[in-house]
């Protein structure tokens, strides 16, 4: 019987082996996906959405990676390194510290100190490390903030030891999400992605473009009113940070304090500014600068920006309505609300 | 089998009896379902069943929807509307000539998503061209 | 012998290999259509080839042996070159058109061609009803005389090919 039947087997066999051969050449073939994942870290909802031909498997590490980050870069978190130099005064930086130690001293001079990682201990005075809201004494203050003009971070290329001067305390706070940005940039591109767009809580990075070939299309939320946007980019491969006093802050008195600490005074920044947006291709830099042109406000961002034109751009919104943009990105930005151009 | 052969003339007799009602039906329905040939004002898009954006076709727009059944971009151009790139099974959507009169329909099954042409105008536009909001 | 009467003993060896080769012989026809499609930018606008594996069962198979091949090649079909909501559509394609064919051999009424005219027509009609209740619009009632007419033509068309295949089959294997 099956001898007389071995050619149906046969035939049975090549068309099974011929759509076997078929599946596996679609498998192969490599078929891009967009993959798009939410997940809740560092206080605030992130989503991350990549296209290529391996969109999950990217997008899940990236989400795996700043879960890890969040962990790692906390100041409360009594297994972290943070913690552990916060306590101690030194410790080995791994890889992730020396990078952050490295941006945060190089965005502080560019700054002029209107950006510092060891503003820590006045966050914690103010309650904004724990969200128990007070507003310390001027004396409390004015101790604080002389210690912090002295605060010293060393560290050492060699040995990658880092030391922190006495009665210093830093946090990581400021450029965390800029830093995790570039984390997730790091690795997508390491998996082929092409196409990508990263927001963690508001802090969004345009990779490549749109898979239809098109630029990413990026609002900057009005500070006034949150249904309605400053204006949109349309970028590629940049980042686009926006810091405001209206996204942590509270009332006491009658008075609102925000989360945005002028470290040359202890007290919120008071520079006029109301919501800052930096553009630029390096995620973490972005971050620090979105905080510091905050505190510096429009005349020092501006010299500050003629300096350093090349490393990023900036759309400026004060207390007044009025808003600012620099040229670099003057192709980019399109508004309904007039704005001024800052030239260099 | 052997009565097929017999009667076969009877069952051809039925077989075209059954045709000739089959293409009368679908020719009456035509003009039931078919819908105006007015230019639309804008786009709807619903995914399963929902509404998820609207698109005026007077500005030039790319929308990307992408929900874990898989991505469609819809790229509104000179008034019409079509599905530039998907990642569906079928491409159906992909393959459908533009659409730009009112009640004109790209429906793309496997992503559960319909894009319908409407002839009033939307609430809000260009909403849908965002990405992403930095706040 | 691959294709048997209903009258002759199966073993359960040849009833699975023969089987198999129908399931596999239906998805090739599935993937053929997966790979060309038909350039009519309708959603279930298609030739259904594969239903020819299940027409022309219908004359020499057990019913349920018919149903079996059907229900595996749209699962495996779906898996290899669809997703799931293709495959709700065609599952509920695929039985409507199967118990209507089957109903139509009982009838002893119609040549192969009218039970493919039916089936082809009440396949589309089924992922019709199905697309509108997943999507919750019935904006695709649009689409309805459409898809009577292609389910038409793609019934005729499969139609008169398992009309020869059947003839074929009838000589070869049983000879009068």
């Amino acid at each position: 019987m099956i001898r007389k039947n071995i050619k149906y087997y046969a035939l049975a066999a090549l068309v099974i082996i011929t759509v076997a051969v078929a599946l596996c050449l679609r498998l192969w073939g490599g078929t891009e996906t967009t993959y798009e994942t939410s997940f809740f870290a560092m206080d605030t909802y992130m989503s991350v959405k990549g296209t290529g031909t391996d969109a999950q498997g990217a997008v899940e590490a990236v989400r795996d990676a700043i879960i890890g980050l969040d962990g790692d870069l906390s100041v409360t978190n009594s297994k972290s390194l943070v913690y552990e130099l916060n306590e101690n005064g030194s410790c080995t930086a791994d890889s992730d510290m020396e990078y952050l130690i490295d941006k945060s001293l190089y965005a502080g001079e560019l700054t002029d100190g209107a950006f510092n990682i060891c503003i820590y201990p006045i966050m914690r005075e103010w309650g904004f490390t724990t969200g128990e809201f007070k507003v310390p004494e001027a004396s409390v203050l004015s101790a604080l903030c002389s210690n912090l003009a002295s605060s010293e971070v060393t560290s050492n290329t060699q040995d990658k030891s880092v030391h922190l001067s006495e009665g210093t305390m830093i946090d990581f706070g400021g450029i965390a999400k800029g830093y995790a940005t570039k984390v997730a940039v790091d690795i997508l591109n390491g998996k082929y992605i092409k196409s990508a767009l990263i927001n963690l809580g508001g802090n969004v990075y345009a990779l490549g473009k749109k898979p239809d070939g098109s630029l990413w299309n990026v609002a900057v939320k009005s500070p006034d009113d949150s249904m309605k946007y400053l204006g949109i980019l349309s970028i590629s491969d940049k980042a686009v940070i926006t810091s405001g006093g209206y996204e942590r802050y509270f009332e006491e008195g009658g008075v609102t304090y925000h989360h945005i600490i002028d470290p040359s005074t202890g007290y919120p920044a008071d520079s006029g500014a109301k919501s800052v947006t930096v553009v630029s291709s390096d995620p973490t830099l972005a971050d620090a600068l979105s905080t510091a042109i905050f505190v510096m406000g429009r005349d020092k961002a501006t010299t500050l920006w003629r300096e350093n034109s090349s490393l990023f751009d900036f759309i400026y919104y004060d207390n007044s309505g009025n808003l600012y943009i620099t040229e670099g990105i003057k192709d980019e930005f399109s508004s309904e609300i007039s704005f001024e151009i800052i030239e260099k | 089998m052997s009565s097929h052969q017999k009667s076969a003339s009877r069952l051809l007799k039925n077989d075209i009896v059954l045709l000739a009602i089959l293409v009368v039906v679908a020719l009456i329905l035509f003009p039931i379902v078919s819908h105006s040939k007015k230019p639309g004002a804008y786009a709807l898009v619903e995914l399963d069943g929902d509404e998820y954006a609207t698109l005026s076709l007077d500005t030039d727009t790319t929308l990307t929807v992408t929900t874990d059944q898989g991505t469609n971009t819809i790229v509104v151009h000179n008034h019409e509307v079509s599905v530039e790139s998907a990642n569906c099974p079928d491409l159906i959507c992909v393959n459908h000539a533009p659409i730009s009169l009112t009640g004109e329909v790209i429906v793309c099954l496997p992503h559960k998503l319909v894009i319908t042409i409407k002839s009033d105008n939307p609430a809000k536009e260009s909403e849908g061209s965002i990405d992403a909001i930095a706040e | 012998m691959l294709l048997q009467n209903n009258g002759n003993k199966k073993t359960p060896a040849i009833l699975v290999a023969q089987s198999g080769v129908l399931i596999a012989l239906a998805l090739v026809f599935s993937y053929v259509e997966h790979i060309i499609p038909i350039p009519i930018p309708v959603p279930g606008v298609k030739l259904g080839l594969a239903n020819l594996v299940t027409l022309t069962g219908l004359f020499f198979l057990n019913p349920l042996q018919v149903f079996i091949i059907l229900v595996s090649r749209i699962l495996l079909a779906g898996f290899m070159f669809g997703n799931l909501s293709t495959i709700i559509y065609s599952l509920a394609g695929g039985i409507i058109s199967f118990l209507l064919m089957y109903g139509a051999t009982k009838l002893k009424a119609f040549s192969p061609l009218g039970i493919s005219l039916l089936g082809g027509v009440f396949h589309n009609l089924a992922q019709l009803a199905v697309a509108s209740l997943i999507l919750k619009s019935t904006t695709l009632l649009a689409y309805l005389p459409v898809l009577m007419l292609s389910g038409i033509t793609a019934g005729a068309l499969i139609g008169i090919v398992s009309k020869t295949v059947s003839a074929y089959v009838n000589r070869r294997i049983i000879p009068d």
